[in-house]
């Protein structure tokens, strides 16, 4: 199977042990009303493993940890989704773990390499123009959400890897710097800065402000990472006035936000807990009832609740699961971010993705989670993986791709052409 | 390479940021649970105890088990987990009640409870003691704090469970001690400590006016005295012993102290003059309680001069003027801060919520309460011996006209002079008529059963 | 604690096995994975130096004792700037070099060198470039400093064998 030396049995055995264990609490404790349902699931989930273990193997490519890992956390969260409110499988959420698996090989394959990418550049723009002209022209008017019979896609979602694509890309040609006014700087900059107010602007105007955040935490990334690129020292005057800048921003913005958004910014929850409320009280109400082990799959009270598989499926899976098991699983997404870490990317082009992919799935947990605990104002953003929504799922498995692309950009066969490539290197090519 | 580094640094903040908070969220789940629980549709609940160990409030209450009308002197003080009343001990501290831990879960068996320091048994006597009059009445201990008294008539029976919401009086649902009230002459009792702190004892005291049974001020409108032969000229003490307007009226007007002396001292005592301040004055253990307020424009004024009696404007609720009187009783000028809750158990029985007694701030000097201090225990010396045998109290009565003169609301506040004993009440019966109860007996039959429960 | 007797005394057995043994499982999976993601860090690193031609720069210079001797950068990155710069990879402490220099960049496994519009100017064995690829044995310079790019000295695997 993996041709670069290492035996990934260990963590594939305990992967498959983790889902194995989670089928029998819902085996134990769950709420099904035939043991059919149980087993469907049982065998969706295995299959799931499996397969995908079976299709990673025709890949040579340098690590399959985080191939792994996405495996496992999609099917982890394909059994919470299935568990509901009564055991089930979740055939919505099947398809779209399989979308999420489908799209992390797309993403890992469009944009391992840089050079080619930044040749591809203007098709990324064009893409983003596409999906800002679906938003504007498709949606009906001032809505995020495209309807297409039953299915509802949300256009913006797919924005996010594009426009972290454009700021990784476009970091290398910092280098071509022209003077426009006063200033010199590169013209990818000012396409980046043209299409991040673009797209600031279009969340503004169609109301979408969950997705705000998110985007806003990219560019800060993004910016930070140029601030570092090629002057590679931290500019302290710079980014102290981004600071100020973004203080600014932040301050206007508040001013100018819509009544509702600030209504909920200092809203007292429990004071119209059937009112505007009702969902966070009941996700609270739902966390405390769950406690640290949860009251079993399928026992909870929360799938009443509307939203209950996207908004709030952190308190739901708590209820549920309990909170032990729930942090952990947040825990396991934090792990995957984390492997960027130890394992770093060779490339500032990966480095600077790899950020950006961490940003948006930091600020979106961060929104999805501390939002539905009223910790911070509830935006009714997704959680990364466990959410349940296939726009959401199919974005973010293009965001692990990315990831996964920092941490192996080529396969097993490209670097023995490449060693295999050295002798011929001879002529010189001076381009004075 | 460097540049990647930097790149790392940044996803490792990023990440250290949200493991950060979500540490505080797990920290916030575990501690605030109870609280969310509390908000849910049949949750478990404890019982609520009274200092001795009577109960008064059981979520399995019945007639049955306790007597039709057990909880009817504390129906809209300590209340049910019904959400018809909100400003109730049990809707306010219904996470202490919870019989949930995170870690336990909810158990229906568990020992969350909450122990008041009211004494029910008192509590009821004086109740009955109202007779066919409404009102209300509390006293607490003026040095710990601790309410053992505090009832408001017409009160609702939580045992009916609102069947007879309909049928119920006005004001059942709401316990009128935390609520302002016309003060009367209890209001004179601050215009004296304003002018004790900006006078001074010995220039108040040389102050002698004159009484005829009404006094026409500067500006030309006519202050009537109740005592339509006038009281002759008298000096402060005598004037507050006979709660004297034209006097008092004559006090406000005197050139010797400003309109801010008066308006500064009502402040600080925790008045909202010309509606400056904020309208809470106390959260006495999640109840709210609301502050006194009055509207001062100018000496001579005809409503700036019955403000300063307890008329007009002014409105004051009958805790606050207690509190006052532990500020004199004490002669430190200091409120000692009211509470109920005693202390909690959580559902696996360990004590929690542990009552601290709290003070205001300083609201007048020590020598200023001292010599109010001295003024009231005078006037009970002289008039209400016979309240406490073989004690000392210091009191003001106030006779409050109530919607254009009306209807008279008789009140009646003060302290017990005796370290053992050390009570700070405040008495109201509305729309009393003469012939009909008195508030010094009421008060007579509160101290003396306190006094009897407390030493028992 | 008292609380977390009763807790565990009132626990299901199978409850509480099950629950704690999916915990464990999930730990030991998590801890599985930074297993093997180090080990994989390991192998890039070995990856990389396939990628990156096995190369370095060398020059000769003061180390941080004071003494003269030859100095190795290694080229662990696909993307090395060279300058005076503190925050430069390889950094130069020259008056004669400018602080953002020039710019080493390797695809397919071979290096090329830019300048990023340096004062004094970056020349390959002699000649003054703009942008050009490099070759074992070249010798860099930028201002009055010289640099000899070639193989590592100890070359792990392979390496050596295409020179």
């Amino acid at each position: 199977m993996f041709k670069n030396g290492i035996s990934y049995a260990g963590t594939i055995f305990l992967m498959l042990l983790t889902h194995i264990s989670m089928l029998g609490i819902v085996f134990v404790r769950g709420n099904y009303g035939n043991i059919s349902d149980l087993a469907i699931l049982a065998g969706a989930v295995l299959v799931m493993d499996f397969v995908g273990l079976f299709v990673m193997k025709r890949y040579r490519q340098m690590t399959y940890t985080l191939d792994i890992m996405l495996l496992g956390i999609l099917n982890m969260s394909l059994i919470f989704q299935s568990c509901f409110g009564g055991v089930h499988l979740s055939i919505k959420h099947l398809v779209t773990c399989i979308a999420a698996l489908v799209a992390c090989e797309l993403g890992f394959l469009l944009t391992r390499d840089h050079e080619w990418i930044r040749k591809q550049k203007k098709f990324v723009y064009v893409v983003i123009g596409l999906l800002v002209l679906a938003i504007l022209f498709l949606t009906g008017g001032r809505s995020m959400w495209i309807t297409i019979g039953s299915f509802s896609i949300q256009p913006s979602e797919f924005i996010k890897p594009c426009y972290i694509l454009i700021c990784a890309a476009s970091i290398v040609e910092l280098h071509k710097k022209v003077k426009v006014l006063f200033f010199h700087v590169s013209m990818d900059t000012l396409f980046m800065g043209a299409v991040t107010i673009l797209i600031f602007g279009l969340q503004w105007w169609c109301r979408d402000l969950g997705s705000l955040p998110t985007f806003g935490a990219i560019f800060v990334c993004s910016l930070f990472c140029r601030l570092c690129y090629p002057k590679a020292k931290i500019n302290k005057t710079a980014i102290a006035s981004m600071c100020v800048g973004g203080i600014l921003l932040l301050m206007i913005a508040w001013m100018l936000a819509p009544a509702y958004v600030q209504e909920r910014l200092h809203v007292d929850i429990w004071a119209d807990q059937y009112g505007t409320g009702y969902q966070q009280c009941q996700a609270l109400i739902g966390i405390a009832r769950g406690g640290w082990l949860g009251v079993g799959a399928g026992q909870g009270n929360l799938h009443k609740v509307f939203a209950h598989e996207s908004d709030i499926v952190f308190s739901t899976i708590c209820e549920e699961w309990g909170l032990l098991y729930a942090s952990l699983t947040v825990l396991m997404i934090l792990i995957m971010l984390t492997t960027i870490l130890m394992n770093p990317p060779k490339s500032y082009y990966h480095a600077t993705m790899a950020a950006g992919v961490v940003a948006a799935f930091v600020a979106q947990m961060a929104l999805n989670i501390f939002g539905s605990c009223n910790m911070i104002p509830f935006t009714g953003v997704t959680l990364p993986f466990i959410s349940q929504g296939g726009s959401s799922m199919v974005t973010c498995g293009f965001l692990v791709g990315m990831l996964k692309a920092g941490q192996s950009p080529l396969f097993h066969h490209e670097i023995i052409e490449i060693t295999a490539q050295q002798p011929r290197r001879r002529t010189r090519r001076n381009a004075t | 390479m460097k540049s990647i580094r930097r790149g790392q640094f940044l996803i490792i903040i990023m990440l250290l940021i949200f493991l950060f908070m979500f540490g505080i969220l797990i920290y916030k789940l575990q501690h605030e649970s109870a609280f969310y629980i509390s908000h849910a549709h049949g949750t478990s609940l404890g019982k609520v105890f009274d200092r001795n160990g009577d109960v008064l409030f059981d979520p399995d209450a019945t007639a049955e088990k306790y007597g039709q009308d057990y909880f009817i002197d504390i129906g809209n003080l300590i209340g049910d987990d019904s959400r018809q009343m909100t400003n109730t001990l049990v809707a306010q501290n219904k996470d202490l009640l919870a019989n949930f831990s995170f870690m336990l879960g909810e158990q229906s068996n568990g020992n969350a409870s909450i122990h008041c320091t009211l004494d029910h048994d008192v509590n009821r006597t004086v109740y009955d003691a109202f007779g066919s009059k409404n009102g209300c009445a509390i006293a607490y201990n003026y040095i710990t704090g601790e309410i053992y008294i505090c009832l408001s008539k017409p009160s609702v029976n939580i045992l009916n469970h609102y069947a007879d919401i309909d049928s119920l009086e006005n004001g059942s649902l709401l316990c009128s001690v935390f609520y302002p009230t016309v003060p009367g002459s209890t209001q004179k009792i601050a215009t004296t400590i304003s002018a004790l702190e900006h006078m001074g004892y010995d220039k108040l005291m040389s102050k002698q006016y004159d009484c005829t049974g009404s006094y026409t001020n500067l500006s030309d409108t006519v202050i009537k005295c109740h005592q339509a032969s006038g009281h002759g000229t008298q000096n402060i003490i005598d004037a507050f012993a006979n709660s004297c307007n034209p006097f008092f009226a004559q006090l406000v007007e005197d050139p010797d102290w400003k309109l801010s002396d008066i308006e500064e001292t009502y402040q600080k005592m925790g008045f909202c003059v010309n509606n400056e301040t904020d309208q809470t004055y106390l959260n006495i253990n999640g109840i709210s309680a609301y502050t006194a307020s009055t509207f001062l424009t100018d000496k001579k004024d005809f409503n700036t001069q019955w403000g300063c009696m307890g008329q007009g404007t002014t409105l004051a609720s009958p805790l606050q003027i207690m509190t006052w009187q532990s500020a004199i009783a004490n002669s430190n000028g200091v409120s000692t801060m009211p509470y109920l809750i005693d202390y909690a158990t959580t559902v696996s029985g360990d004590v929690t919520a542990q009552a601290k007694t709290e003070y205001s701030a300083q609201m007048f000097t020590e020598k200023t309460a001292l010599n109010m201090r001295e003024i009231m225990l005078q006037n009970g010396r002289k008039r209400y011996s016979n309240v406490l045998p073989d004690t000392d109290i210091g009191v003001k009565s106030g006779t409050a006209q109530i919607g254009n003169a009306k209807t008279e609301n008789s009140l009646l506040t003060g302290f017990v002079d005796d370290v053992n004993f050390p009570i700070a009440f405040c008495i109201m019966i509305e729309n009393r008529v003469s012939g009909e109860v008195t508030t010094d007996q009421i008060a007579s039959v509160m101290l003396k059963n306190l006094k009897d429960s407390l030493n028992s | 604690m008292k609380e977390l007797f009763t807790y565990l005394s009132r626990l299901t057995i199978p409850d509480l096995v099950l629950c704690a043994a999916a915990v464990v499982i999930l730990d030991l999976f998590a801890f599985a994975v930074i297993l093997s993601a180090y080990k994989e860090s390991n192998l890039c690193k070995k990856r990389w130096e396939k990628v990156g031609a096995n190369m370095e720069l060398r020059m000769r210079g003061k180390n941080a004792e004071g003494n003269t001797e030859i100095l190795h950068f290694p080229l662990e990155a696909d993307e090395i700037l060279l300058g005076r710069h503190i925050s430069a990879d390889i950094r130069l402490p020259d008056e004669s070099v400018s602080r953002y220099h020039a710019l080493m960049t390797v695809t397919g496994g071979v290096w090329s060198i830019t300048d990023l519009g340096s004062k004094s100017g970056t020349f390959v064995n002699g000649n003054r470039i703009q942008q050009t690829s490099l070759q074992s044995g070249d010798v860099i310079q930028f201002g009055t400093m010289q640099m000899k790019f070639t193989k590592k000295p100890n070359p792990q695997r392979g390496g050596q064998r295409n020179v």
